[in-house]
């Protein structure tokens, strides 16, 4: 069973009374589960859109898409919620950290809306951390860390409900090369467990080096894979 | 598949965005702050005011009484009865003539009093149905000696020995014997202004015997010269009477004057009357039971005699004989029947009135008091949920990013929904927490001062608080408080529900 498949997705946006933007324009995709995809393209190609679709985030225009067995189009706003914080996890280009929060808060910020205890998150968290080899910061705000460690903390948290999709959208695009190389690894790592991983990037180097899929994006439509 | 957030989790969020902009919070928190202290200060007054009239004089006996006044015994209500006098028109005349029966019938004074009361009244009173007595306020002066001393003009009160008034207030000798002894117990200030302080000195007063006569007028002419009279009858207000009133009452007064002054005539010889001190009495002291239509004048009292004797002394001047007692009053068998008997007594021509009424009416104007201040309490509340609405709106607006980074990880809109609605609901718990602890603490020196400032004007001392918090409201300030602002929170919480992830991620 595929992990994620979509079937002719249409997204658009409505900008102003007459002006449409169509983001995807008919994409069918399919990932198997474990497996490790990256989507190139430029910017304004779809790539973006089609990983919100894909997470639950934003609801299609047209279309089909599913991710382990669920058609999202069926959920309600209710287990759509659900499904974000058990099924998929993101990681973001601009981390989208807590500036208030300690990174064992930030971390655990899904656990919360799932009802899990204070002290059962703060374990949880602290375990990631450690994975991602931030377990010194465990303590520390988001403006007590570097570029790099705050992706990484960012990372922990997608990984802290152990969902079984990670999707990723440029989660390089604002690091250095050696901390990209560290984010790459720890996306590596986490398909070697058994994630399915799809990744949105302008990193050439980084799609063709980790995925094992590479597929090319233009205009919201698919224009070819390798 | 539905995860479901501990409320202690969403509340460490809301208390999380309190500590956000603590400034404008507490600014917020203020306002409603301001709404319950003053909710809590009036609803407090209004109770303590309340309780305090009800606790000073609705023992179980002043709610069965009903208080009488003597009248000239001219029955009102018949127009034809009122004279107009003067040359007019006959449409003139009888508009002249409702208008004076208007206002003999409403807010006069005298104009009110009809039915004299004497013993033949008072034998009807106990008569109605319920009563089960009627008494006279037998409340005389006397020129009074006592041995060497002498006092003017000294107050004497009739008291029911058969009902045993005031014989928890014998401090020194014994209660009288009978109803119709020639007993006295005096007042301790008396004795006091007699140089009497010790215990020894005030015993030293028992078995005295005071002779009491009448007061003459010291000049030997009319009532006018009369200090005491005189300036009692000065103060009347004769324009309410009617003319065939205000005719009547010169010889009215001629009597009084010649029953009282000795104007001439055998009738008016006065009689002495010699009385044995048996006790003394103790000034009245918080927590005695008071009788407010019994007790009313008694507040000057100096020598009190059993209620029998009294009465033979009031009549034995011709002049009490013709005119009556000044006040009476009965005692009904129960509270509930006092409306019933009021009635009675007044459509017999009686001016009755009860403590009950009173009460009732006392009751009604605080409660009307407190509902409009409470009102203005209301609007007080309002602009504070104004200001929540305004703090709300601004945190979601300042905080959509957040709300969308909580979406996109798995929160619901109603779980945002009710981290907002808890945010408000802690802004209305503190202000009215804080509101209701201020306003018990002011209460405390507030209470002292008006309780004092009473006191010193009533004519009974007064025990209780002036402020009294129902046991309701405690509890029920700060959660109507907690209520309103989330009622407030209702439209920005909806907002923060609404708030579209992607857009919010989107615009960092």
């Amino acid at each position: 069973m595929s992990a994620i498949r979509t079937r002719d997705l249409v997204k658009e946006y409505r900008l102003g009374r007459d002006n449409v933007v169509r983001a995807l324009a008919g994409v069918d995709l399919e990932v198997e589960a474990g497996e490790f995809v990256a989507l190139l393209g430029k910017s304004g190609s779809g790539k973006s859109t089609l990983l919100n679709v894909v997470g639950g985030l934003d609801r299609p225009t047209a279309g089909q898409v599913a991710v382990g067995g669920t058609e999202l189009a069926d959920l309600s706003e209710r287990d759509l919620a659900a499904f974000r914080a058990r099924t998929v996890g993101f990681v973001f280009q601009s981390f989208h950290l807590q500036p208030r929060y300690p990174a064992w808060e930030n971390v655990a910020l899904p656990l919360v809306f799932l009802g899990v205890g204070r002290r059962e998150r703060r374990r949880r968290a602290a375990a990631l951390l450690d994975d991602v080899g931030l377990a010194h910061r465990i303590d520390h705000r988001p403006a007590e860390l570097s570029g790099g460690e705050q992706q990484r903390v960012a990372f922990a948290r997608s990984l802290v409900s152990e969902p079984r999709v990670l999707l990723a959208d440029e989660p390089t695009g604002n690091l250095d090369s050696e901390t990209s190389r560290q984010i790459a690894g720890l996306l590596e790592s986490a398909h070697e467990r058994g994630a399915t991983l799809l990744l949105v990037t302008h990193d050439r180097e980084m799609a063709e080096g980790s995925a094992d899929r590479v597929i090319r994006m233009a205009d919201g439509r698919i224009e070819g894979a390798s | 598949m539905t995860g479901r957030a501990s409320p202690a989790s969403l509340l460490a969020l809301a208390v999380d965005g309190l500590r956000r902009k603590i400034g404008r919070n507490l600014l917020t928190i203020g306002g409603v702050f301001i709404g319950v202290f003053a909710l809590t200060l009036i609803v407090s007054l209004g109770e303590g005011m309340t309780r305090l009239v009800e606790t000073a004089v609705s023992g179980e006996d002043n709610l069965r009484q009903i208080g009488l006044s003597g009248g000239l015994g001219r029955p009102l209500g018949d127009e034809s009865e009122i004279e107009i006098f003067g040359e007019m028109s006959d449409a003139r005349r009888k508009r002249l003539r409702r208008a004076a029966l208007a206002r003999t019938r409403h807010g006069t004074f005298i104009g009110r009093r009809v039915r004299a009361l004497d013993a033949a009244s008072l034998a009807e009173l106990e008569e109605i149905e319920h009563v089960e007595v009627a008494r006279p306020i037998v409340l005389e002066r006397y020129e009074m000696t006592a041995g060497e001393r002498e006092t003017e003009a000294t107050a004497t009160l009739g008291v029911d020995v058969r009902r045993g008034r005031y014989a928890d207030r014998v401090i020194e000798g014994r209660y009288f014997t009978t109803p119709g002894a020639d007993e006295a117990l005096i007042h301790e200030y008396l004795a006091y202004q007699w140089g009497c302080v010790s215990d020894e000195e005030l015993r030293s007063l028992l078995g005295i015997e005071l002779v009491l006569e009448p007061i003459r007028n010291p000049s030997g002419g009319g009532f006018a010269s009369s200090g005491f009279l005189a300036e009692m009858l000065g103060r009347l207000d004769l324009s309410a009477l009617s003319e065939e009133e205000r005719q009547a009452f010169p010889k009215i007064v001629e009597k009084l004057g010649r029953g009282l002054f000795g104007g001439g005539g055998a009738a008016t010889v006065p009689k002495r009357h010699v009385v044995t001190v048996v006790g003394i009495v103790r000034e009245l002291e918080a927590g005695d039971a008071i009788r407010v239509i019994e007790d009313g004048n008694a507040s000057r009292v100096d020598v009190f005699l059993p209620l029998d004797t009294a009465t033979r002394f009031f009549f034995e001047q011709p002049v009490n004989r013709e005119i009556g007692f000044g006040r009476s009053y009965v005692v009904v068998d129960d509270a509930e029947h006092v409306g019933e008997v009021e009635t009675e007594l007044r459509k017999r021509g009686f001016t009755a009135f009860s403590v009950a009424s009173v009460i009732s009416r006392i009751g009604g104007f605080l409660g009307a008091l407190t509902i409009v201040v409470s009102l203005l309490t209301g609007v007080a509340l309002l602009v504070a949920a104004l200001g929540i609405v305004n703090t709300m709106v601004t945190s979601v607006l300042e905080r959509t990013h957040e709300i969308g980074l909580w979406k996109a990880v798995g929160a619901t809109s109603g779980q945002v929904r009710t981290v907002f609605l808890l945010e408000a609901a802690m802004i209305g718990l503190l202000g009215g927490l804080l509101g209701l602890g201020v306003a018990l603490l002011v209460q405390i020196p507030a209470d002292a001062l008006a309780l004092r400032m009473i006191s010193e004007r009533a004519a009974f001392p007064l025990q209780g608080s002036v402020f009294h918090v129902p046991a309701w409201l405690p509890v029920a300030g700060p959660l109507l408080a907690a209520g309103i602002a989330m009622l407030a929170a209702l439209y920005p919480a909806h907002r923060a529900a609404r708030v579209d992830p992607v857009r919010a991620l989107r615009h960092e």
